[in-house]
């Protein structure tokens, strides 16, 4: 839908020639023939541009000769991963929040809902960590 | 539908020898799957004891998580490299 039928809408809405119940009519019925189309193409555009893998790459100097390892991780297998964490019971829950507080993240694992972490996979895309070493080995996280 | 790794292959490379494995995944499901017809009986009852003793655990979705898991691990990608040795692993 346009702003200016949404606008249109409001102002009679405001004037008073239509009442409020006219106008959430009104307005769903725009919604609901322009949001899919939009919708649909944002969506389309976004699987298209969607990383598939998460890359971790680590060069590394070791006498006798570089060390390296070179992981490609499916997106999806991250995302099945996360579903499947989501499926721990709330006594696990406590366990887990102890031992991350121990090691220095106070984290509770309980407030975190599949939903958020979907979100949290899908923005991985955007992600990449560079980091070197003082004796030149380097650690790269990527998604391609 | 949705399958799970057919093939894992496994590269290794050292100064003095270099093999590669293909190991068929496949079959590995097929025998698992037999498995799983022989036991479903005595699953059928652990799944109605766990729903009784311990109705917070659902084995249903745990077991489509699992599931997704395993299909989704297909692409997945490992090289590790040490010194002149060279250990490689792909799941198709």
């Amino acid at each position: 839908m346009s702003s200016e039928e949404r606008l249109r809408i409001l102002n009679l809405l405001a004037s008073g020639k239509i009442d409020p119940a006219e106008a959430a009519t009104l307005l769903d019925a725009l919604g609901d023939t322009a949001a899919p189309a939009a919708g649909g193409s944002a969506s389309a555009a976004a699987r298209a541009e969607a990383p598939r893998y998460l890359r971790v790459l680590v060069e590394g100097d070791e006498a006798g000769g570089a060390s390296r390892v070179n992981v490609r991780v499916p997106m999806n297998l991250i995302r099945a991963g996360v579903r499947l964490a989501a499926l721990l019971p709330p006594g696990v829950h406590d366990q887990i929040n102890k031992a991350l507080r121990e090691n220095g993240l106070d984290l509770d694992v309980s407030k975190i809902k599949a939903g958020d972490l979907d979100e949290l996979v899908e923005h991985l895309g955007e992600l990449t960590v560079d980091v070197q070493g003082n004796r030149g080995e380097k650690v790269r996280v990527f998604c391609e | 539908m949705k399958l799970p790794p057919l093939v894992a292959r496994v590269r290794v490379h050292t100064p003095h020898r270099a093999c590669r494995l293909w190991v068929p995944l496949f079959l590995l499901w097929g025998l698992l799957l037999v498995l799983l017809v022989l036991l479903l009986p005595v699953l059928a009852v652990a799944i109605g004891v766990t729903a009784v003793a311990a109705p917070r655990w659902s084995i249903a979705p745990a077991a489509r998580g699992l599931w997704a898991v395993l299909c989704e691990s297909r692409g997945t990608r490992v090289l590790v490299a040490g010194g002149r040795a060279q250990v490689f692993f792909t799941l198709h």
